[in-house]
C-alpha cells in the first residue's frame, strides 16, 4: 500500500512541481543553518476546529487557513509557529493525532538515504513544497514519525525560546541507545549518555547546542513518539485551560519531576505534548 | 486532468503515515499510569514515573 502511494504521489510531484498552490512561510532567515535543530511542527488531527480551539486557549495562538488546503497555519503574536493538518482528508481513519516535528538537514536527499540506512522507512518520499524546501516524512527505527526539511529561506536564528512558544523535545524511545544510534547516523548529532539521573538518557547535540533528549519509552504496546514540549509561564493555570478545552492532564506536576515545572497531556483528539516553565538563568539553560 | 500540488500529497501522505502509526500510541503504562484515551477511562498515580524530564 505504501508503495504504492508513493508512486502516485512521485508521479503527481512530477507533474505539478511546486509552482502552484499556496505557499508556505518562510521556516527561518537567510544564512542561517542550524542543521539537527527542530525548525518546525505540524500537528496532524482528525478535528483542526477542535485543535484550534484548544490550542488558541492553551497558548493564545490564532490561526490562518492556507487557501482551502485543509492546512492550517498557527501563529503566535502573528508569526507561524506551527501548522494543523487536517487528517479526514486522507480518507482514512485517524483515531489519534500526532505532532509531528521537521529537523533541519543539509540534503533532504542524503538524510532520507541515511534514514534507511540506519532502518528507518520513508512516508513521503523527499520533495519541493513552495515557500518551504524540500521536504520528507519518515519512521525511524522504532517507529517514532518525523519530518526532515532543508528550508529554502534558511532556519531559524537561536533564540531564547518565548512563552507558549516551542521549547523542547523528547523522543521515548523502546530502546534508547539503539535510537541514539539511529539519529546519530542520520544527523551527525554528538549523543551524550545518562544525565537526569537515567543511565539511559541521551542528551542529542549538534551545533554545541542540545537540541532533543532520548528517554527509555514507559509505554506498553507502543512505538516511540515524539513529545514536543511548550514554555509556558504556568502550568497549573494552563492545565486548568487544558482541561477545560477538553485536553487531557496525563501527568500532573511533580515537585520531584524538575521541581514540578512540567507536565504531559493529550490534546482533545490524543496528541501528546509537555509544557513547561523554563527559566534559563536558573535551570542552566542549554 | 485537474492539477494537484505537492502540498496537498504531503498532507495524504503524513495522514496515511499517522493513520498507521498514530493509533497505536494509545499510552497504557506499566508503571502506575493508566490511560486509556479511547475508552473513557483515565486513572494517574501520582508517582508514575512518565519518562519525560523536560528542557534542562
Amino acid at each position: 500500500m505504501k508503495s504504492s502511494w508513493g508512486l502516485v504521489m512521485l508521479a503527481v510531484v512530477a507533474m505539478t512541481g511546486c509552482q502552484r498552490g499556496p505557499q508556505f512561510p518562510p521556516l527561518g532567515e537567510p544564512g542561517v543553518s542550524r542543521h539537527g535543530a527542530v525548525v518546525w511542527r505540524d500537528l496532524v488531527t482528525p478535528d483542526p476546529a477542535a485543535a484550534m480551539e484548544f490550542y488558541g486557549e492553551l497558548f493564545g495562538w490564532t490561526f490562518e487557513p492556507l487557501g482551502d488546503t485543509g492546512y492550517v497555519l498557527a501563529l503566535l503574536d502573528g508569526q507561524p509557529v506551527a501548522g494543523i493538518l487536517d487528517a479526514q482528508r486522507t480518507g482514512r481513519p485517524v483515531r489519534s493525532a500526532l505532532w509531528l516535528q521537521a529537523i533541519s538537514v543539509p540534503d533532504v536527499r542524503d538524510a532520507a538515504r541515511a534514514v534507511v540506512k540506519a532502518g528507518g522507512t520513508i512516508h513521503y518520499k523527499p520533495s519541493m513544497l513552495a515557500g518551504r524546501g524540500r521536504v520528507a516524512v519518515v519512521e525511524d527505527a522504532e517507529g517514532a514519525l518525523f519530518q526532515l526539511v532543508t528550508s529554502s529561506s534558511g532556519d531559524p536564528a537561536v533564540r531564547e525560546p518565548a512563552q507558549n512558544n516551542w521549547l523542547w523535545a523528547e523522543l521515548l524511545a523502546g530502546d534508547t541507545e539503539r535510537a541514539a544510534t539511529f539519529y546519530q547516523a542520520v544527523f551527525g548529532y554528538e549523543v551524550v549518555a545518562g544525565g537526569e539521573g537515567d543511565p539511559s538518557y541521551r542528551t542529542l547535540r549538534a551545533g554545541d547546542e542540545a537540541q532533543a533528549a532520548i528517554l527509555a519509552n514507559p509505554f506498553e504496546d507502543t512505538r516511540s513518539a515524539w513529545i514536543p514540549f511548550v514554555r509556558v509561564d504556568d502550568v497549573a493555570a494552563t492545565l486548568a485551560r487544558c482541561e477545560a478545552k477538553g485536553g487531557r492532564v496525563v501527568v500532573a506536576p511533580d515537585p520531584a519531576r524538575r521541581r514540578g515545572s512540567l507536565a504531559l497531556v493529550l490534546d482533545p483528539s490524543g496528541a501528546p505534548l509537555a509544557v513547561q516553565t523554563w527559566n534559563p538563568e536558573t535551570t542552566g539553560g542549554r | 486532468m485537474k492539477r494537484v500540488s505537492s502540498w496537498r500529497w504531503l498532507i495524504l501522505a503524513i495522514g496515511m503515515a499517522a493513520s498507521a502509526v498514530a493509533c497505536t500510541i494509545t499510552p497504557g503504562l506499566s508503571v502506575g499510569l493508566d490511560v486509556d484515551y479511547y475508552g473513557g477511562k483515565f486513572h494517574v498515580s501520582p508517582a508514575a514515573h512518565v519518562g519525560i524530564t523536560g528542557r534542562p
